[in-house]
């Protein structure tokens, strides 16, 4: 707990070493942001394709009754993966411009909202990241059940 | 540096780590732990389970040296790219470890080499991001 106070309580100066890191790491975050988008973009669109393609595919016919809504299903996932890509690099995005306009303009102001959508970005991908676990773990459970019922 | 344009930059600056950007660093260096841990977890677990299962990579042709050839030309691949994405996300860890090391000890020179593993993070993160970008147009072309 006193930890806790002592790093919250002090004001560190943000030096010119600091200002540099931050800098170019807001430099590449803007980068990394807006290939983020275009890609985000890209698989929003795509996914209305690769729903229709799937659709027209031509399936065996104990497959065919499900296929329709096997391509929804497929569209939705990549909707999801879409706005998920989206939202993070407008997290980082948010940051990178920030950030940059923190340092040229000294406003502390502008500098916590650079540093919250920073943490807002690195939340959202521990949580993405849990759920990946818990799905790996989950997928793992299963192949295990399965090999052991065969 | 020299100490002119340090001194000059550092009177520019008149930004400060106040209460409420530490919490915030408080709380980015433990999910970016929390995020590399998970990352050496399943990548070392992948790693090591194509290592034991050469038989997943068998091709069907029957040469004995041409599996053994993919296979180790697989490895070499998984192993250079895994080390490279591996050293990112060591950076990473080492940004939230220093990060939080440096505020508790009100230690400015911890801080700046968290930031400065922070960067080397996005730069290599950066440099793949570019690197896949020019493959992938070179496929389409």
């Amino acid at each position: 707990m006193n930890n806790n106070e002592n790093l919250l309580n002090n004001d560190l100066q943000i030096d010119a070493i600091s200002q540099t890191h931050l800098k170019e790491t807001a430099m590449w975050a803007r980068f990394l942001s807006i290939l983020g988008i275009v890609v985000g973009i890209l698989l929003g669109i795509g996914s209305f394709f690769i729903g229709a393609l799937l659709s027209q595919m031509s399936y065996p016919s104990y497959y065919r009754s499900g296929a329709a809504e096997g391509s929804v299903m497929v569209t939705l996932i990549y909707l999801v993966l879409a706005a998920i890509t989206i939202a993070t690099s407008l997290f980082l995005f948010r940051f990178a411009t920030k950030m940059k306009q923190a340092i040229q303009s000294s406003d502390q102001s502008v500098l916590n909202q650079s540093f919250l959508n920073l943490k807002l970005y690195f939340r959202v991908m521990g949580i993405i990241a849990a759920i990946y676990v818990v799905i790996v773990v989950l997928a793992m459970l299963v192949g295990l059940f399965a090999v052991m019922v065969r | 540096m020299p100490e002119t344009q340090d001194s000059i930059l550092g009177e520019l600056s008149e930004n400060q780590l106040d209460p409420y950007t530490r919490s915030c660093l408080i709380e980015i260096s433990k999910w970016v732990k929390f995020i590399s841990v998970i990352f050496f977890s399943i990548g070392g677990i992948a790693l090591l389970l194509m290592l034991f299962n050469a038989d997943s990579f068998s091709t069907d042709d029957g040469s004995v040296a041409y599996k053994a050839g993919f296979y180790i030309g697989v490895i070499i691949a998984i192993i250079l790219v895994g080390g490279v994405i591996g050293m990112a996300f060591y950076y990473l860890m080492n940004f939230g470890t220093l990060v939080r090391r440096g505020l508790s000890t009100e230690d400015i020179n911890l801080v700046n080499r968290g930031l400065h593993s922070l960067k080397r993070h996005y730069v290599i993160m950066g440099v793949i991001s570019l690197l896949t970008l020019l493959f992938t147009l070179i496929q389409f072309f």
